[in-house]
C-alpha cells in the first residue's frame, strides 16, 4: 500500500464528491422529494462504499469511481425502496409544486425507471441490472409513466385554454 | 428491399440513446427519403421534452458537499487505525504482564519491611 499523498488524498476526494453528485437526485427522488431525509441514508451508503474499499486507484493514480456506478445505483435501490418516508404524503405536507406532483403520484418503481432512463440516460439493460427487474417490464413501466405524464400536461395545457 | 427500424428503434433514436450502426443509418435513410417521418420525429421529441421537464432532479448544495467531506478524513483515520493500531496486540499483554510483575515486586519488598 502506497502512502497517501495530497494528490492521492485530492482524486480520493473527487472521486467521492463526483459519485454523490451523480446518485444524489436518485436518492431524492426516492425520497419523494424530501432531501432532509435522502442525505443522511446518502452519507450511510457512501460510508459502506468506502468501507468496502471500493476506491482502488489506477495505475495512472486516479479513482474509475464509473466503475461501480451501477452497483452503486443498486445499492441506494435496494436501501431506499424498503424504506417509506414517515408521515409525509405527497398531497398535504410535502412542499412540491403541481409539476413535480405528477411525477411522484407515480409507482416508486415507475418513478426510479423513467428517471434513470431520463436524466441518467441508462440503457435498459442497466435498468434490470439497478432495479432487479425483467428488462420488458421496465420497458413498459418506462413507457407508460412517459404516457401518463404527458396525458397530465396536455390534460393541464387543455384546462388552461378553456374559457369559463 | 430496405428494412424499415421498428417503433422501439426509433423512440430509442429519438431519445439520444445509443443505437447500433446499422440501425442508424436505416433511421437517416428514412428520415431523408420522407418529410412525413421528419414531422413525426420532431413531434416525439417535443413530447419527450415536455416529459423530461416534468422529471426533478436535486444536485447536493454546498453543505451537504461538505458533508461528504467531512467523511473522507473520518474514514482515512479509521484505516490508518486498522492497519497502525497505537497498542498492538503483543505489546497490550507485555505490559500487562509487566504491571503483574510490578505488583509481585512491590508486594514482595513490602512483606520483607514488616
Amino acid at each position: 500500500m502506497k502512502a497517501l499523498t495530497y494528490k492521492r488524498a485530492k482524486e480520493l476526494q473527487t472521486a467521492v464528491d463526483r459519485l454523490v453528485a451523480d446518485v444524489y437526485g436518485f436518492s431524492v427522488i426516492l425520497k419523494s422529494g424530501s432531501e432532509w431525509y435522502a442525505q443522511s441514508e446518502l452519507l450511510d451508503v457512501v460510508f459502506l462504499v468506502l468501507e468496502n474499499q471500493w476506491f482502488v486507484f489506477d495505475d495512472d493514480e486516479t479513482i474509475p469511481w464509473e466503475d461501480f456506478r451501477i452497483e452503486v445505483f443498486q445499492m441506494i435501490w435496494k436501501r431506499f425502496s424498503s424504506t417509506t418516508v414517515p408521515g409525509v404524503s405527497v398531497d398535504d405536507s410535502l412542499p412540491v409544486g403541481t409539476r413535480e406532483r405528477s411525477f411522484y403520484k407515480l409507482a416508486l418503481a415507475d418513478r426510479a425507471a423513467i428517471y434513470l432512463r431520463t436524466k441518467k440516460k441508462f440503457s435498459y439493460d442497466e435498468l434490470s441490472a439497478i432495479l432487479g427487474l425483467p428488462k420488458k417490464q421496465i420497458i413498459e413501466r418506462v413507457e407508460k409513466s412517459r404516457e401518463i405524464l404527458l396525458a397530465r400536461e396536455l390534460r393541464a395545457v387543455e384546462f388552461s385554454q378553456e374559457e369559463f | 428491399m430496405i428494412e424499415l427500424p421498428g417503433r422501439k428503434e426509433f423512440i430509442e433514436y429519438a431519445e439520444g440513446a445509443t443505437v447500433e450502426p446499422e440501425v442508424q443509418e436505416r433511421i437517416l435513410q428514412l428520415l431523408a427519403s420522407s418529410a412525413l417521418v421528419r414531422e413525426n420525429l420532431s413531434e416525439l421529441k417535443r413530447d419527450l421534452y415536455r416529459v423530461d421537464v416534468l422529471i426533478p432532479d436535486f444536485q447536493p448544495d454546498a453543505n451537504f458537499r461538505l458533508e461528504v467531506a467531512k467523511v473522507i478524513p473520518v474514514w482515512l483515520k479509521k484505516g490508518d487505525r486498522r492497519r497502525f493500531p497505537f497498542f498492538p496486540l503483543w505489546l497490550e499483554a507485555v505490559m500487562i504482564l509487566l504491571g503483574f510483575l510490578s505488583f509481585g515486586v512491590l508486594a514482595v519488598y513490602f512483606f520483607q519491611r514488616h
